[in-house]
């Protein structure tokens, strides 16, 4: 030990009997802190070599666990053939109870792991599963020169680790990634599951429970990935339902659009409840993530066209998105009451009418987004949704614009300015007389055609825009020095573009007139 | 679905129990409360302020006769989280008394988020036998012991919120609207960290630049993040804060969301750096010698009341309400006092600790008693000269307020409490009128250096 010959010390201490043992331990307990105080190269050896005589003369189990352990000896040394060589004449169940207390340690049990699995393979007794020892597991599986799959094929932990795997919060953060010739982990399980060496309802529960309540998006995404890889039957699919379904309210964005998927997928092939699908679409309807948002509607247009008869209690789900703070998933949930009011009882479109009434006041500050003030709240009349031949959008009051005075009569002609009571965009909310929105200051202009109207760069994509027809019933007021045109160039009226009525609920279309 | 939360070692009215029972019986609004339940248990598991993984605390509950508390703090101490369960919404026999801690653990956590939205929950807090079996599989309790700085926030966020009052009320949707426009937890770079004042408007919440009268500040927005959960459930939200003036620094507040029979409410310390535990309210009243006695005499009134009412107590004990208010100041240090800044009043609780725990531990004060056991501290003259290693720090005394000559002082200037130079001036002079009380030769403690 002097002179640092670690090779040579387990030969030595293995041979001991559990007396000489005894005896030998206190000098290497004086010896330490000796070896802790020297730093130069000589002692590296001598500390390596120390370590294995001390844990060679450990009589307890905790005691032999703890001397392995130091930090203060492991750096110098810390090969794990070495150790079991030392230890190879014990009692194989001792040598478990070193494994297991090994195991307990948390600083020290995923670097062990090598040891710890000699130790578990010597003692012939069931590895422990402690977080440490699952890192260090999915750590030591070879990668190099052979895929996942492979190795894990051969691996003797492999149905004690993989169910612990799936719980440890670190564990899974490199599942997303895959690369040439390597398809990841998710594939591997998959893969393993379809073999027949792991069970596929262990992995769908445990990748299930750890999608449920959220966490690190690396960590989901591999999960995800596994689900992907997992790829679910009708049948497994149908079996979670309500797990799919309680992923919607508190879940990841990624994973509540994937449940939301499954729940689609299974409403398609009409094995969704509509109990199940209520509850869903609450959930997802009062999300901020838009695009949720549009998909449960689309998802519950196509269950009111599929079964008519639940149309009365999913349109009152629908009303839910009419106090979404977004405008445009307003109006869109309103174009679905509207497309399916024909279907729905009396008692039913008063409840709509009720909830459009509820819905989200303008933005109180002008000056971030303004525009077009809801439509929504113009359909909160009891009878807005009921009869035909009503127009809701219609009769609301509508604000035409004002030509001021001083403008002339002639001006519109001649590409003069219509001054309109400063409309504002919705994009910016300035005046459309501000540099922002229109460079020109020439907004609307009888003179520009529908093609070259300035808009504001920054108009919202989905935002309406004003048809031909419209821009020249401006033109012709302007030209008739009117102070009013008949219609406003914030109000939908039926001038406005077919392409844009036909999905928007106060057009031509969408309101029968 | 049933509910059962383990209990383990608590206070009851009948002395120490090992699994206390507290309450058997419906609660309806079943996914609100499950909701409520995760948003308490998330911030025992958070930590904003340098977030690191920390190991999962149990939230503490009380028994308080007609309705259920569950407490918690975040890791790093800066948010203290209370669902307060009103007795209207809890359907069963009647409700115990006492304190404990639950055990929220994976399963639990994974069936909460599983709640479904039909039906009751059956709620059991403090089960029949040890074994838990609304679960499928065992239910693995790791006890973790309650942190000492807990318990220093306990004492702390009730002196701290017996200051708050009610500042601005959101409807549920401008609640929703406003609560949604704040930064998430892991996009708080930059500016988006760090205080914000909101003051009311209108309907909802405006952002101002600075503390103007009637605002609430609002420090480390990101730090709402258990709110989300149950925003579904809201019914609205409250905010209360101390008033503030145009030259105030930030300040704590409270965020109190209404759900259907309950009440969520997250206080915010005054930075996401500091905890509640370090915020040195109730130095003072550790220090002084008075309220020891009212203490006791206070103490022996409570009964695990959901409203203790200082004139009441008063009244019973026979002391002014000043004297009744530092004394449940002194009670809170060991956590046995919560204040409800929904109710605006103190609620008893009874953390299984002793009652000099807190004293003990609380490292401000150790350091003070060791200086003035070091006999560090020199009374002669104005300022005190406190003398720590090679240098002098001078505590200068001016009315109420102690200054010093700190690095600490110069950092905080009182709004974390005194120093321990202030506070071992404080006990040197607290013990010298003690002795001139009693002996007529008053011994001064003589000029010496911790050496």
């Amino acid at each position: 030990m002097r002179e640092g010959r670690e090779a040579a010390v387990p030969k030595l201490a293995g041979a001991l009997t559990d007396a000489e043992r005894r005896a030998c331990l206190p000098v290497l307990k004086s010896w330490r802190p000796i070896v802790r105080d020297r730093w130069d190269d000589r002692h590296v050896p001598v500390r390596a070599a120390l370590r294995l005589a001390g844990v060679g003369c450990r009589t307890g189990a905790a005691a032999a666990a703890q001397w392995l352990s130091a930090g203060d000896l492991r750096w110098a040394g810390d090969d794990p053939a070495l150790v079991a060589e030392a230890l190879g004449h014990r009692d194989p169940e001792w040598l478990g109870r070193v494994a297991h207390r090994l195991a307990e340690r948390r600083t020290v049990a995923e670097g062990a792991y090598p040891l710890i699995s000699r130790l578990v393979h010597a003692a012939g007794c069931e590895p422990p599963t402690t977080d440490g020892v699952v890192l260090g597991w999915k750590l030591d599986v070879p990668t190099r020169g052979t895929t996942i799959r492979d190795s894990l094929r051969d691996d003797p932990f492999l149905t004690v680790m993989v169910p612990r795997l799936l719980e440890v919060p670190e564990a899974c953060s490199d599942f997303q990634y895959s690369w040439s010739g390597e398809p990841g982990w998710p594939a591997a399980l998959a893969g393993l599951a379809e073999e027949g060496r792991l069970g596929r309802d262990m992995l769908i529960d445990g990748c299930l429970s750890r999608l449920l309540p959220g966490g690190r998006p690396g960590v989901l995404k591999g999960f995800l990935a596994l689900l992907t890889a997992l790829d679910l039957t009708e049948d497994e699919r149908a079996a979670h339902t309500l797990t799919w379904v309680r992923m919607l309210p508190d879940a990841h964005p990624l994973v509540a659009a994937r449940a939301q998927e499954m729940l689609a997928g299974l409403d398609d092939a009409g094995r969704l409840e509509t109990e199940h699908l209520v509850e869903a679409s609450e959930a997802a309807l009062f999300r901020p993530e838009k695009k949720l948002v549009r998909a449960q509607l689309s998802m519950l247009d196509k269950a009111m066209k599929r079964q008519r008869s639940r149309t009365d209690e999913l349109l009152r789900v629908a009303a839910e998105a009419f106090g979404h703070e977004e405008h445009s998933l307003q109006e869109r949930a309103l174009a679905l009451v509207v497309r399916h009011r024909k279907h729905a009882s009396g008692t039913a479109l008063a409840g709509l009418a009720a909830s459009a009434g509820r819905s989200a006041p303008p933005r109180p500050s002008p000056g971030r987004r303004c525009g077009t003030p809801p439509t929504v709240a113009r359909w909160s009349r009891p009878e807005a949704f009921r009869g035909t031949r009503t127009a809701p959008s219609r009769s609301a009051p509508c604000s035409p614009p004002t030509i001021p005075s001083g403008a002339p009569a002639g001006a519109g002609a001649a590409g003069g300015v219509l001054r309109t009571p400063s409309p504002s965009c919705p994009g910016t909310g300035r005046s459309s007389r501000q540099a922002c929105c229109c460079p020109s200051g020439t907004w609307p202009s009888p003179t520009n055609s529908a093609r070259a109207h300035p808009y504001c760069p920054r108009w919202p994509r989905r935002a309406a825009r004003p048809g031909p027809r419209h821009i020249s019933c401006w033109r012709t007021a302007a030209a008739r020095g009117a102070r009013r045109s008949s219609c406003s160039p914030w109000t939908r009226c039926s001038h406005w573009p077919p392409a844009v009525s036909s999905t928007r609920p106060g057009s031509a279309r969408a309101s029968p007139s | 679905m049933t509910l059962s939360l383990q209990t383990c070692g608590g206070a009851t009215p009948a002395g120490e129990a090992a699994h206390p029972v507290f309450f058997r019986g419906f609660r309806a609004h079943a996914q609100a409360a499950a909701a409520g339940l995760l948003a308490v248990a998330d911030v025992a598991a958070a930590r904003y302020y340098q977030p690191q993984r920390s190991a999962w605390l149990n939230p503490v509950v009380t028994g308080n006769g007609d309705r259920l508390r569950f407490e918690s703090f975040s890791g790093c101490c800066g948010v203290y989280a209370r669902l307060d369960m009103l007795g209207e919404a809890l359907d069963g026999n009647e409700t115990g008394h006492g304190t404990t801690n639950i055990d929220v653990n994976t399963p639990l956590r994974d069936s909460l988020t599983r709640v479904g939205p039909a039906g009751p929950l059956s709620l059991e807090v403090g089960p029949d036998e040890l074994t838990v079996t609304a679960f499928e599989g065992p239910v693995v309790e790791k006890k973790v012991p309650l942190p000492d700085r807990w318990l220093r926030g306990f004492a702390e966020t009730q002196v701290i919120a017996s200051g708050f009052d009610p500042r601005a009320e959101l409807s549920a949707a401008e609640a929703v609207r406003f609560l949604r426009t704040l930064p998430r937890q892991g996009a708080s770079r930059g500016a988006a960290r760090g205080a914000r004042w909101v003051v009311p408007a209108g309907r909802s919440l405006r952002a101002t630049t600075r503390p103007v009268p009637g605002a609430v500040c609002l420090p480390g927005p990101e730090r709402l993040a258990a709110l989300p959960r149950v925003l579904r459930h809201a019914e609205g939200l409250r905010v209360h804060g101390p008033a503030v003036t145009p030259d105030s620094v930030p300040a704590a507040s409270a965020w109190e969301v209404r759900l259907p029979g309950m009440r969520l409410t997250l206080t915010l310390s005054p930075d996401a750096s500091r905890g509640f535990s370090g915020e040195g309210g109730v130095l003072d009243a550790l220090a002084s010698q008075e309220s020891p006695e009212d203490a006791e005499s206070v103490s022996a009134l409570l009964a695990w009341d959901p409203a203790v009412d200082i004139a009441d107590l008063a009244a019973q004990s026979g002391l002014g309400p000043q004297r009744v208010r530092a004394a449940l100041t002194r009670l809170g240090t060991p956590g046995r006092i919560g204040y409800d800044t929904a109710e605006a009043a103190y609620f008893h609780r009874e953390l299984p600790y002793d009652t000099g725990r807190a004293e003990r531990h609380n490292p401000r004060l150790r350091a003070a008693q060791a200086l003035v056991e070091a006999r560090a501290v020199c009374l002669d003259g104005e300022p005190v000269t406190v003398t720590v290693d090679d240098h002098h720090h001078r505590v200068r005394t001016d009315g109420q307020r102690v200054t010093c000559t700190c690095r600490w002082w110069a950092e905080h200037r009182g709004s974390r409490g005194p120093c321990k130079h202030a506070l071992a001036v404080r006990l040197a002079r607290q013990a010298a009128a003690g002795r001139t009380a009693t002996a007529p030769n008053p011994a001064v403690a003589s000029p010496g250096g911790l050496r």
